[in-house]
């Protein structure tokens, strides 16, 4: 096994300023540009395809994308080519064209300015009884739904969100975030910045899950990506990527499948014996020049 | 007092008393000659070894993983193990489902968790302790919370809740540290003394009948400041109790089965 030349590789999930973030996947296309420029000042981009090769020099950084946001094609390859610079998008085969459970989620809860949060709802094994008031109360509901959808199976997420949709009634706000279409897909991957990696079919949680439906899950984003793309996809990201977030079963269930390398979103930096399969990333937030400048420093960047 | 200290006195007063033989039994001269090396002897062994202990930070972050038991834990435990028989039907606990499963099987018909933080997947009530409207009135036969001082409300308003989601005949087992370290990231608003803590219920709830105690010593209480698990103190050190120290007050709120 040949050792892995220090790399630290960079999670954003969308390039956008929407009105409401309750999760910080979003970094602004301004702060966007300002972090590629800091990058390509103390750094050599990379793509995960080399990282096996030996980059003595400089230090190396790979700029990857999770999930498949519209924005990875309209905001993010716009600045990327501006300073040349390789993306890995992670794409969640199923809702291209569609909607993000958690985007649906959130289009529900935001833009409520009643002063009582108060509902019960059925989630998984237990109800789950609301009742906030105060400032935060809405982001606070949302933030204890989120969680605790993100344990179920996407049939179980639909019927709690139309459960939702039915208590609550209709979203008060548009949705403005989507998944890339197949169409969007298709383009992207044709740009030669771009290498397109998987992310399963449903961005479902895979700790837990009976091998059998992690490897189905997994492969078949590989192949359904394949098809579309017309080109061979071998890397992988777990879905939520924490600690936590997959098992054993996740990892061989990815090397099964046939891809060479997996990333997740613990952080770290990738070095030395570090595994193909277990890929430490360092999650970006919606930071300004200078908090990112901080962060380089803590990375051992600059 | 426990054995081993009871056997720890009477030793030291029999050498305390042989000692005084031996001084009367020497010459003048010689006596102030051995008392200068006692003085002198003395002051060097009774003064503390600080040794590892003078720190600037704790041992362990209580707060990160495989921290072991944190010493609290270990006297939330023994004063809930010594009130389980209030543990019993439809149970409220509030924070985390920690203790409710101590009760013998059986005995609990349900069990709700109260907590305001949306992370926690244990929480089947999602809502501030302090807010009356947040409970069903006297539904519940007991009420757990150990850890009243992490809530920001007014700890008399939590209690006020507490009590009117209580059935009558019910209780609250309720307990508080004393001491220990502040979590910069969710600082406690509120921690009680015994006295402290039997106050307060007196004055929130009128009608209740309340009993305190308190756990601890100074051997725990360092423990407790300095980030030491439980796993790491010896023994006997655990058992140890010593008013003057104590680590965590405990209360046994209980609601006349007929009243208000």
């Amino acid at each position: 096994m040949r050792l892995l030349s220090p790399t630290t590789i960079l999670a954003y999930h969308r390039v956008a300023a929407p009105g409401t973030d309750p999760y910080s996947l979003c970094v602004t296309p301004e702060h966007f540009a300002s972090h590629l420029e800091a990058l390509s000042r103390c750094a050599s981009f990379t793509t995960l395809d080399d990282i096996d090769k030996r980059s003595p020099w400089r230090k190396r950084v790979i700029v990857t994308f999770d999930d498949g946001y519209a924005d990875h094609l309209h905001s993010a390859l716009p600045t990327a080519e501006l300073f040349g610079v390789p993306l890995t998008t992670f794409i969640t085969s199923g809702p291209l064209g569609g909607t993000f459970w958690w985007d649906r989620l959130t289009t529900l809860m935001s833009g409520r300015d009643e002063p009582e949060v108060d509902f019960s709802l059925d989630i998984g094994p237990a109800p789950l009884k609301v009742h906030l008031r105060g400032p935060e109360r809405w982001q606070r509901g949302e933030r204890a739904i989120h969680e605790r959808l993100r344990l179920l199976t996407p049939t179980q997420i639909d019927n709690t969100l139309d459960s939702l949709q039915a208590i609550l009634g209709e979203p008060r706000i548009t949705n403005e975030t989507r998944p890339l279409t197949v169409d969007e897909l298709v383009k992207l991957s044709e740009h030669p910045l771009i290498t397109i990696g998987a992310h399963t079919v449903d961005h479902q949680l895979l700790a837990g899950r009976p091998a059998s439906s992690q490897l189905e899950s997994i492969s078949k984003s590989k192949s359904d990506l394949e098809k579309l793309t017309r080109r061979s996809v071998q890397h992988f990201a777990y879905p939520y990527g924490g600690r936590d977030d997959f098992d054993e079963a996740s990892v061989q269930a990815v090397e099964t499948a046939g891809f060479t390398t997996a990333c997740t979103a613990i952080d770290g930096h990738a070095v030395g014996f570090c595994n193909r399969f277990r890929l430490p990333r360092r999650i970006v937030k919606d930071w300004g020049p200078h908090e990112f400048a901080e962060q380089l420093h803590r990375w051992g960047l600059v | 007092m426990p054995h081993s200290q009871k056997r720890g006195s009477v030793m030291r007063r029999d050498l305390i008393i042989r000692l005084r033989l031996l001084d009367d039994a020497m010459p003048s001269a010689f006596r102030s000659y051995v008392r200068q090396i006692y003085r002198g002897l003395r002051q060097k062994l009774l003064r503390p070894r600080w040794g590892n202990l003078c720190r600037s930070g704790p041992f362990r972050d209580s707060s990160e993983p495989g921290y072991g038991t944190p010493i609290d834990h270990l006297y939330f435990a023994e004063f809930i193990d010594t009130n389980l028989d209030a543990i019993r039907g439809r149970v409220l606990e509030v924070g985390n489902r920690l203790w409710v499963d101590r009760a013998a099987a059986g005995q609990v018909t349900s069990v709700d968790v109260l907590d305001i933080d949306p992370n926690n997947l244990q929480a089947t009530i999602l809502g501030e302790p302090s807010d009356l409207l947040v409970l069903d009135q006297s539904s519940y036969d007991c009420v757990i919370m150990t850890r009243p001082v992490g809530y920001p409300s007014d700890p008399a308003v939590i209690l006020e809740t507490l009590w009117s989601a209580l059935k009558p005949g019910g209780a609250i087992l309720l307990s508080s540290p004393v001491i220990g370290p502040t979590n910069l990231e969710n600082p406690d608003g509120w921690r009680f003394t015994t006295l402290g803590l039997q106050m307060l219920v007196e004055r929130a709830i009128p009608a209740a009948q309340v009993s305190v105690c308190d756990f601890g010593s100074l051997a725990t209480a360092i423990a407790s400041i300095a980030g030491i698990p439980a796993e790491w103190v010896r023994k006997p050190a655990l058992s140890w109790r010593d008013r003057r120290f104590p680590v965590v007050a405990c209360a046994r709120i209980n609601r006349p089965a007929i009243g208000p």
